[in-house]
């Protein structure tokens, strides 16, 4: 539900979602439509999934995917979040077990943080966020480390010659992230 | 049957790894993963810089 509620966040930045259970198609459709006209929750109601719901029966995809953890449960899949970007590669796995609940707000942190260091060639810190600092990449000649630790390089702050940060503005990011569409 | 379980573990992808690709039936019609151009009338791969979002939701 609150995926489903988040949708046109995560396709405004580029985001296409895909769903799976192992389930049946008319199970996942009961279920579409119980969630939809029965459902309130935390404020959340008559919410529509409008991306595809995989039917996972046999359960083939997510033994693919390695959602079965048998030591988990050998019928459940755990609850797990790919990010698989265009060219088709994975570049971010997310796995849970089936007592805790995804959150979903770091979902789309992740998201942002992917295409924000694909687009500006940079790493990001720990609970970065938008306007943040970012880490640039580590000097790469003994010329660039002098350069930047003598604060030559705009913007760059150095803590040491292989740890330098500069600020992106959460405006540059946002307008880079979304300017795809 | 416990032994067959446990023997039964498949190999888990890793970051960077090629997605594996499928073919599945979705409420919105077949999809052919990481094949796919369009489902539903909406593009995923290939035709924009979409970035997949592929995630696992329980029921």
């Amino acid at each position: 539900m609150t995926f489903a509620t988040m949708e046109k966040q995560f396709n405004d930045a580029n985001c296409q979602l895909v769903g799976l259970s192992i389930d049946g198609l008319y199970s996942h459709i009961a279920w579409l439509r119980t969630i939809k006209e029965k459902i309130e929750y935390k404020g959340m109601k008559n919410v529509e999934v409008n991306f595809p719901l995989i039917e996972d029966i046999k359960m083939d995809v997510a033994k693919m995917y390695g959602m079965i953890q048998p030591n988990e449960d050998s019928t459940k899949a755990v609850r797990a979040v790919f990010f698989v970007d265009p060219k088709g590669i994975i570049r971010t796995i997310i796995y849970y077990p089936l007592s805790l609940g995804r959150n979903f707000d770091e979902l789309y942190r992740v998201l942002i943080a992917l295409q924000t260091a694909d687009e500006f060639g940079i790493a990001t810190p720990a609970d970065w966020r938008p306007g943040d600092d970012v880490i640039v990449p580590p000097a790469g000649s003994c010329g660039t480390a002098k350069d930047r630790m003598d604060g030559k390089e705009k913007n760059v702050k150095c803590y040491d010659w292989f740890f330098c940060t500069k600020p992106i503005s959460k405006d540059d990011v946002m307008k880079a992230v979304l300017k795809k569409k | 049957m416990e032994q067959a379980i446990q023997n039964e573990v498949v190999s888990m992808p890793r970051i960077g790894d090629k997605a594996p690709s499928f073919k599945a039936v979705t409420t919105q019609g077949e999809i052919n993963f990481l094949a796919i151009t369009q489902v539903n009338g909406q593009s995923f791969l290939a035709t924009r810089q979409t970035l997949l979002l592929f995630v696992l939701l329980n029921l």
